[in-house]
């Protein structure tokens, strides 16, 4: 079972997904599972900082997504590597019936507050999941 | 209309990180109608319409930390900044502590630095719609490319 898994938001600065993807992963990396995930940075990873592409080939990514075009499931992929769980926040506050538009990319109002609350529950069981996994090994992330 | 470009590194890793982010922010909301702001991930994704913007217009980019992420994904897209402002140097010039700053959101020292930067970016974003090379504070060390032929056929 993995020690550990690597959250990747896309953190996008123009959509308000990018936001909540953002702020989610925080809660996620502090709050929920403190010391079970590593986080990754999109930026960081494009540039090949040697931590970053460390975090993806060496635990299951969960990949936060602002954007309908998947930024971050793009770039994991450019490094052959298999994500675990790519969550398109949209459509997941969409299923649950959270709408966001008292919010935006700069400022959460309640909703969007609301919204990274239930993004960051729902990343945090995906992450319980991977590290309960047995026989989950680097070759079959 | 004359716009420039602005993108923050944008990561996630680090309070600079979110600096630059609000850096952002506070340039485009002081300059609505001379600013668009560009995402980093949508760059380095290569977003068409991103692409489009940060090769038509003048860019400046606000690099968080010293892998400097901001400056390698415009530079990996053929893309030449105009200005490139590095936070830890304006930190370090204003002396400004970011000890129990947060990731997560600013405090007080982590809103001053966001300010300074705005500050810089927002005069040479006045000097350049005034066809003027940017007249940047002379003690800051920044990386500012001088070709004003280009710099200004671009606006």
């Amino acid at each position: 079972m993995p020690e550990k898994v690597c959250i990747l938001p896309s953190s996008e600065l123009t959509t308000v997904f990018g936001k909540i993807g953002r702020q989610a992963s925080y809660i996620v990396c502090e709050d929920l599972k403190p010391g079970k995930i590593v986080l990754g940075c999109m930026p960081a990873l494009f540039s090949n900082v040697r931590e970053d592409v460390d975090f993806i080939t060496q635990y299951p990514v969960i990949t936060l997504e602002g954007h309908p075009m998947h930024h971050a499931a793009k770039l994991v992929k450019k490094y052959s590597q298999v994500i675990s769980a790519e969550i398109d926040i949209e459509n997941l506050l969409k299923e649950a019936d959270i709408e966001v538009s008292d919010s935006s990319p700069e400022k959460l109002g309640p909703n969007g507050e609301k919204a990274v609350k239930f993004l960051a529950e729902y990343t945090a069981k995906a992450v319980d999941k991977l590290l309960t996994r047995p026989g989950l090994e680097r070759s079959n992330f | 209309m004359k716009k420039i470009a602005i993108m923050p590194c944008n990561g996630v890793g680090r309070v600079v990180s979110t600096i630059t982010r609000e850096s952002a922010y506070k340039i485009h909301s002081l300059r609505p109608n001379a600013t668009i702001l560009i995402s980093s991930p949508d760059l380095a994704a290569d977003n068409p319409e991103t692409l489009l913007n940060a090769k038509k217009y003048p860019l400046i980019v606000i690099d968080g930390c010293k892998p400097r992420c901001g400056s390698n994904i415009v530079k990996a897209k053929g893309i030449k900044p105009i200005l490139e402002i590095y936070a830890p140097l304006v930190c370090a010039n204003k002396k400004i502590p970011l000890s129990g700053e947060t990731r997560v959101k600013l405090g007080l020292n982590g809103a001053w630095l966001a300010e300074a930067i705005t500050g810089i970016a927002v005069q040479a974003i006045d000097d350049l719609l005034s066809n003027k090379i940017p007249v940047i504070q002379k003690n800051l060390p920044f990386e500012i490319y001088m070709d004003n032929e280009e710099i200004l056929s671009r606006l």
